[in-house]
């Protein structure tokens, strides 16, 4: 099974929105990490389907997807970022409504269901109608739909938003349970959250592909420039201005800066261990008189 | 019109107003809001997206709704056919064009607008054109008296809204087949 994104361009008028991106996507969990506008969502569309690319094209099996348009939508499991429902059917219904348009036989269908509400934790509330369901209830409704013909690639396009920590550690673990032999993309803002599950990460900056790897080997990258270094209250601006500060905590009396930056940024900070969010900040940092 | 009046022993003016009424009845009955609000709920809902993603996409399961609400109307419209030429002594074919012509004329619309309005629909959207064309076509009833028309002008207007309709079907669904190959 193979997911090939070959030189995808998408341009709307002049402005280019995706710059020749291409990569190859095996089996696996992947996480897109991107800022806003980064061409995350353009991306998704054009994977799914919903959107032809200006130039390139998307490849399942070797086979362009548009060639094959109805069989690679029946392996196709898609969240959108802004999840829509009919908001007068109850949770089983709109499921089972979603199974008939994927094709699946009812019986099949009932079960499947069945089982993802309770996987989900909408067991209880399936004859519910939706309006009345709360943000998280309706994003893990609109999980649940994604994977309800056991698809071979889910497209997840900000899963996690408006899910509390706990759901949000059900989800990890239903993904988990759900990945192998499949291919799996979901992109969030929660970094944490592709820390913990994704095989691998691809950064999209400004619709471009600029780094692609294992959490480990990202992180290498920037093994020797995070560091951590007590400042007192009067230093903060001056440091915020000249070094990307990723976190910042009062320690007693004074205050204890993460800095992600190539040159020690004070005489007694000490080299600690990178994480992803210095990574994505490392990557998406703004201003020019960071150094 | 004055033959109807006379057979229902009423004056001109009082038949053409029941005439008009229980077109009034059926025009409701035909486009039912039920219908229209399946027809276009994916569009009012924002679901049209994640519709597109499934195996049977968007415009496969419109066509095949607007199948089942066009076969089902034009059931309706030959059994109300049948049953005014049991009340009345108008002649079936005229009947069944009086009945048949502005049938095609709103499943012309309903393609058109299910085609390029798709993405900006709104439900209020909605009902403001069906309320604009609900008006429009009694205005157009009556200040052109379209019933007191030859009935040649009748069988022409369903020859050209029929061709029409048969061509916008036609060009959905060689655009799935397309698709599916």
């Amino acid at each position: 099974m193979e997911l090939k994104l070959d030189n995808i361009t998408k341009n709307y008028g002049t402005a280019a929105t995706l710059s020749e991106v291409s990569f190859t996507l095996n089996p696996g969990v992947y996480g897109l990490l991107g800022a806003n506008g980064a061409g995350k969502t353009t991306l998704f569309r054009i994977i799914c389907g919903l959107m032809k690319p200006t130039q390139g094209a998307v490849k399942y099996n070797n086979r362009d997807i548009s060639t094959q348009a109805e069989s690679f939508r029946t392996i196709l499991g898609f969240l959108p970022q802004d999840f829509s429902y009919y908001p007068d059917f109850t949770a089983l219904k709109f499921m089972l409504y979603i199974s008939s348009l994927k094709g699946l036989n009812h019986k099949t269908a009932k079960k499947r269901c069945l089982k993802l509400l309770k996987q989900v934790g909408l067991d209880d509330v399936k004859g519910k109608r939706i309006r009345k369901y709360s943000g998280g209830m309706k994003q893990r409704l609109g999980i649940a739909q994604a994977m309800i013909n056991d698809p071979e690639i889910l497209i997840l396009d900000e899963p996690t938003a408006g899910l509390d920590p706990k759901e949000r550690v059900k989800f990890r673990k239903l993904i988990s349970s759900f990945a192998s032999k499949k291919i799996v993309i979901l992109s969030t803002h929660i970094v944490a959250d592709v820390e913990y599950i994704a095989d691998e990460i691809l950064i999209l900056k400004e619709g471009r592909l600029v780094d692609r790897g294992s959490v480990p080997a990202l992180l290498k990258e920037i093994q020797h420039q995070v560091w951590e270094c007590l400042i007192s209250e009067g230093e903060v601006t001056e440091m915020e201005e000249k070094f990307l500060v990723s976190n910042r905590r009062h320690v007693e009396n004074d205050i204890l800066l993460r800095i992600v930056s190539d040159k020690k940024p004070k005489e007694d900070a000490r080299q600690v261990d990178p994480a992803l969010e210095d990574l994505y900040l490392f990557y998406f940092q703004e201003g020019d008189n960071i150094e | 019109m004055k033959e109807i009046a006379r057979i229902t022993g009423v004056g001109v003016p009082t038949a053409q107003s029941r005439i008009s009424q229980g077109l009034k009845k059926m025009s409701r009955l035909l486009s039912r809001e039920e219908f229209t609000d399946e027809l276009f709920k994916s569009y009012t809902t924002g679901m049209w997206e994640l519709e597109q993603t499934f195996k049977y996409d968007l415009r496969q399961h419109t066509m095949v709704k607007l199948m089942i609400f066009g076969l089902t109307d034009l059931l309706l419209v030959i059994l109300l056919s049948l049953i005014t030429k049991s009340a009345l002594s108008i002649s079936l074919l005229k009947i069944i064009l009086y009945l048949l012509v502005p049938y095609n004329i709103i499943c012309i619309l309903l393609f058109s607008v299910l085609t390029i309005w798709r993405k900006q629909l709104h439900s209020y959207t909605l009902w403001l054109l069906s309320g604009t064309v609900t008006i429009a076509a009694l205005l157009i009833a009556n200040i052109f008296k379209i019933y007191d028309l030859k009935t040649v002008y009748w069988i022409i207007s369903y020859l050209v809204t029929a061709f029409l309709l048969e061509f916008i079907v036609y060009s959905q669904v060689r655009a799935i087949r397309l698709e599916v190959i």
